[in-house]
């Protein structure tokens, strides 16, 4: 039996903007599974992108979460993200949960080598373990020695942030940035990058889209993370690196054993790299289940109507009719009431929820109102 | 491209441009008619009479760039005429003594703006809208809107008029009197520092004495223009995707700030600093002028206005844009150094 | 449609067009209500605001407020016989006291408001017109039309602007012609005009070169290459996609210009550069105080009243401009809009 390693229950979120407050999402549930790939999938604006913001409370201002958990299980012991103290969140990101965006280049900071990047990413997680492969070097001087040690023992000790700032004194740190950098070389040949060394001191602005996009990659999986959010990694990318890009991510998950929340607006890249699907509409989950189930027998009419309107050779174009509604005063009952062709008196009305209609498909309409209760 | 190859290129583009500045020094003063340049050579009534043999012998009433040739070679061999103003003094000679004052002052104006620009900047960039915000960017326009002369004047009616703490020009009385015998040592020209090396600190402090007003109101004046442009740099940086993935890494917020942000934000200031100084350098007229500070300003704004003194005027502006257009050149060197797209083409 | 207006005649297709001409505009009316309403939102800019139409009042009133002398101009302050050296603190008869030669502060102060209004919008006004006739040009044709505009922003930009307008002053000639052979113009330059014309000189380049890189940035967005493929004019291209989009940081330049050109113009009169002696002019009143900062030192500030006034008026007015200019600037930055 899996066990649920990322549970988001209820999230609501909110922006305050000018134009009126937008109720970005509705009380979303999703549950991500040990070792499972779930995409999340939606056209723009239906909240997929902060959805997973969200689970690591990166949402800008003026967005809110106003309610909802999102609860991470760590080493058997499971913590509400946004209830933590900052601390905590910060030791989460890029260690125990990392994220990707869409963007590889705007991901990294132009004035700052891969390199550097990366290493930053390896020295402020696992530090720790990089001192104990210190101390057990041979040559190591006495002060290093203490060094090393404190650090060990105390990692955010603010002796050896101080001593890292004087010139000559932070020497010390030679040691621990070079094994580092070595290590970063490794992830990146990892990611199938060619000469890794020479790409460690390049600059983003130097690299084609698809060698940022695993550059990134490497810094996201840098400290082996047990879930990777993936917000459309490849949407920004030429169809043949995408396939590149795309079978990294699924040679990687097989060697890591990540799990990854991946959100895009492709169905083709469900269909080839998801093992569960969760359909969302203007801020809410309309629909999970198992990708085959999906394509093959989907329940909530909206999942109808984007798989229909898929242009096929042969077949005539058979868009959904209407349009996604504002979110700023979204409609009271069903958001996508509207548009379906199925719609009912009580759509209009009531909020359908999210239910188990058959083993393992969940989906959120009155016309599988009953359940598996 | 390397920074080598920047730097020489940049280098060989500064030719024309040094080229274009004295053909414009040149051609303003060429507006004066050939009677009244020559008035500048009259010392005599008796001369006065005789002002068509000075146009002639001056070569004042050649074509343009026959004027143009004779000037400039003359300067290409340092000679930039004699000032009438400073007794006759070779107009190099004077520049070259009284810039010590000048770069002294900019010298201790430069880094509390820089620094206190950068500061307030991003703290008001972080906290947008917020109090601190506010009351930066208004306590800034208030700084910038204050007339450089009046808000000098002012201070010097209080402290030096009223209090008697600090006075004007640069030193005075048994300073003055001991920084002109043979027993003192010029090592840099700048006495607040030679006066350490002489082994005299009373010397030091007179000078600070004297330097601070000026200051003061220096840093008070233009602060406010590094704090508007580090604001709005910051707050473009601040709404870069790199930032988020800083975030997302897991950074402290002072580090996702000061590290990625800033670092990104600081470009433009880099070169608007460089603007700064160089303009500083380039002469604080009204400062040096209200202050009686015997810097190139000083001497520029007495030679145009008493005279005028044309050799000087022209002396002094040339002097002027060169160190503008070297300076500018550094900046552009130093800005190429930092972002790394500007470098690598 | 047309043909229904065509059928109901003139008048019909007229009231037609102006209603779609009226939708077509809402999304522009939409932006300017937006921006008016930050602006009226802005505790900064409603200062700046109510600053410049205190003093625009102010010299509006300047006739009633300091009655000019008859028969002279208005704007030479009046001077109290014998015309003794030694100013005389504020009183009964003179407000804000008088100066050296017994000018009257007070109006000096009235009347100063009206010649800096004058300073900053002539200046400001001229060099937006002849920064944007050279940006666009360079902008539009491009190719050493350009390159020789640039060299020339670039010759200007290289000195301290102070310096240059000093020397312009200094080398202007007394007497304005136009010599085209058939016909002569001549027109005696005053000091101020000197100062004013030396300021637009060295000002225009800020314009032209703020328009020609907006030009050149919006020249290369889709929308006007869009328009282009559709087969739009290129005048109608730059009315209606290329100005609208390019106008506002001139402006923000242009607010932020006012303040300091008259700072700049003061400063110029302090040194005894512009207007004659005696005329309204707040730089030129403090000229007048130089040699009576310190009086005694047992009452140093007695002569306060000689420069501290003036030097008020100063800056608040040039305040009032950069606080606006200020809040405009962050309300028309696109980027920082609409959080």
């Amino acid at each position: 039996m899996e066990k649920p390693l990322l549970e988001i229950e209820g999230l609501v979120l909110r922006f305050y903007t000018y134009e009126g407050v937008v109720e970005a999402l509705d009380e979303v549930d999703l549950t991500l599974m040990e070792g499972e790939t779930l995409g999340v999938v939606g056209e723009t604006g239906c909240g997929k992108s902060v959805t997973g913001l969200s689970s690591l409370d990166l949402v800008p201002p003026p967005g809110r979460i106003e309610a909802g958990k999102v609860i991470l299980r760590k080493r058997d012991k499971k913590y509400d993200l946004l209830d933590q103290k900052d601390a905590f969140l910060r030791s989460v990101r890029g260690k125990d949960v990392s994220m990707i965006f869409q963007d590889p280049r705007s991901s990294l900071n132009p004035v700052y080598s891969v390199g550097d990047q990366i290493t930053e990413v390896l020295l402020l997680h696992r530090r720790v373990e990089m001192c104990q492969q210190i101390l057990q070097e041979k040559k190591l001087s006495r002060f290093d020695k203490y060094i090393y040690f404190h650090i060990l023992t105390n990692p955010r000790s603010i002796v050896v942030r101080f001593l890292s700032n004087i010139p000559i004194v932070n020497l010390f740190r030679r040691r621990i940035n070079s094994l580092a950098w070595k290590e970063a070389v490794e992830i990146l040949r990892s990611m199938r990058i060619p000469d890794p060394e020479r790409v460690m001191g390049m600059y983003p602005h130097e690299l084609s889209g698809g060698m940022a996009q695993r550059a990134v990659i490497a810094m996201a999986l840098a400290c082996n993370p047990t879930i990777l959010i993936a917000d459309e990694p490849t949407t920004n990318l030429d169809v043949t690196v995408q396939f590149q890009i795309l079978s990294l991510i699924r040679e990687l998950k097989a060697k890591y054993g990540s799990s990854i929340l991946y959100i895009t607006h492709d169905m083709g890249v469900v269909a080839e790299i998801c093992d569960r699907v969760a359909v969302m509409y203007a801020g809410n989950v309309v629909e999970i289940a198992e990708v085959h189930e999906i394509f093959k027998s989907q329940m909530h009419p909206y999942t109808k109507g984007l798989l229909e309107s898929i242009p096929r050779a042969g077949h005539p174009f058979k868009p959904i009719e209407g349009t996604v509604p504002t979110l700023i005063d979204p409609p009271k009952g069903c958001r996508f009431n509207d548009r379906c062709p199925h719609a009912m008196d009580i759509c209009v009305k009531l909020k359908p929820k999210l239910v188990e209609a058959e083993k393992g498909h969940f989906v959120a309409c009155h016309l599988f109102g009953r359940g598996l209760a | 491209m390397g920074l080598l190859q920047f730097t020489i290129r940049r280098l060989l583009l500064l030719i024309p441009v040094l080229i274009g500045v004295s053909l414009l020094i040149f051609a303003v003063t060429q507006m004066i008619s050939p009677g009244q340049r020559a008035l500048l050579y009259v010392t005599s009534d008796k001369q006065l009479s005789k002002i068509d043999e000075i146009i002639v012998k001056f070569g004042l009433d050649q074509p343009f760039y026959v004027q143009y040739y004779n000037w400039f070679t003359q300067v290409l061999q340092g000679n930039l005429g004699l000032a009438k103003s400073a007794g006759n003094q070779p107009v190099l000679k004077v520049l070259l003594d009284r810039f010590p004052a000048t770069l002294e002052l900019t010298l201790y104006s430069a880094p509390p703006i820089v620094l206190l620009g950068i500061y307030f900047g991003v703290k008001s960039a972080v906290h947008r809208n917020k109090p601190i915000d506010q009351v930066t960017r208004t306590l800034a326009i208030v700084g910038w809107s204050l007339p450089s002369f009046w808000f000098g004047i002012v201070l010097l009616a209080i402290f030096y008029g009223g209090l008697g703490w600090f006075p004007p020009k640069r030193l005075d009385g048994a300073a003055e009197l001991f920084v002109n015998t043979n027993v003192w040592h010029s090592y840099t020209g700048l006495y607040t520092v030679d006066g350490l090396l002489n082994g005299q600190p009373w010397i030091t402090v007179e000078a600070f004495r004297h330097i601070i007003l000026p200051v003061i109101v220096l840093v008070t004046i233009n602060v406010a223009l590094l704090i508007r442009v580090m604001r709005s740099s910051m707050l473009e940086s601040l709404s870069k995707g790199y930032v988020v993935m800083a975030r997302a890494k897991g950074l402290r917020n002072a580090e996702v700030i000061n590290k990625h942000a800033r670092r990104n934000a600081l470009i433009p200031v880099v070169t608007l600093s460089g603007v700064l100084v160089a303009g500083m350098l380039g002469g604080l007229i009204i400062t040096e002028t209200v202050f009686a500070f015997p810097g190139i300003g000083n001497f520029a704004a007495n030679a145009a206005l008493n005279g005028p003194d044309l050799p000087a005027v022209l002396g002094f502006a040339l002097f002027t844009g060169t160190i503008f257009v070297l300076a500018n050149l550094l900046v552009d060197i130093l800005y190429a150094y930092i972002d790394p797209r500007i470098k690598l083409g | 449609m047309h043909e229904e207006s065509g059928r109901k005649g003139f008048m019909a297709s007229i009231g037609h067009r102006w209603r779609e001409f009226r939708t077509s505009l809402a999304p522009q009316m939409k932006e300017i209500n937006f921006t008016l309403g930050k602006i009226k939102k802005s505790p900064l800019s409603i200062v700046g605001i109510a600053i410049i139409t205190f003093f625009a009042v102010l010299s509006a009133l300047a006739p009633v407020l300091a009655p000019p002398m008859p028969g002279y101009d208005p704007f030479m302050m009046p001077q109290e016989k014998p015309y003794g050296p030694i100013p005389a603190p504020p009183n009964a008869v003179h407000p804000f006291g008088t100066t050296p030669f017994q000018y009257d502060i007070y109006y000096g102060c009235i009347w100063g408001t009206i010649t800096a209004f004058r300073i900053g919008v002539f200046v400001v006004a001229i060099s937006l017109i002849l920064g944007v006739i050279f940006g666009g040009i360079s902008a539009y044709y491009g190719g050493i039309v350009d390159e020789v505009i640039m060299r020339v922003t670039d010759v200007i930009y290289a000195f301290p602007g102070l310096l240059l307008a000093i020397a312009l002053v200094l080398a202007l000639p007394p007497n304005f012609v136009l010599d085209l052979g058939v016909w002569k113009f001549e027109t005696p330059l005053t000091s101020l005009d000197k100062v004013l014309i030396s300021f637009v000189l060295i000002g225009w380049p800020s314009y032209a070169r703020v328009l020609r890189g907006e030009i050149m940035r919006v020249k290369n967005e889709d929308y006007v290459e869009a328009a282009r493929a559709v087969g739009v004019s290129d005048l109608r291209i730059m009315i209606k996609h290329i100005f609208p989009n390019t106008v506002y940081p001139i402006l923000i330049v242009a607010s932020l210009d006012i303040g300091g050109i008259v700072l700049s113009a003061a400063a110029l009169g302090f040194l005894g550069i512009g207007s004659p002696q005696g005329y309204s002019d707040w730089g030129r009143l403090i000229a007048l105080s130089r040699d009576w900062i310190y009086a005694t030192p047992q009452n140093p500030m007695e002569y306060w009243y000689l420069f501290v006034i003036p030097g008020l008026f100063i800056f608040f007015f040039v305040l009032g401009w950069n606080l606006l200019g200020d809040a405009v600037r962050d309300i028309l930055d696109p980027t920082l809009r609409r959080r």
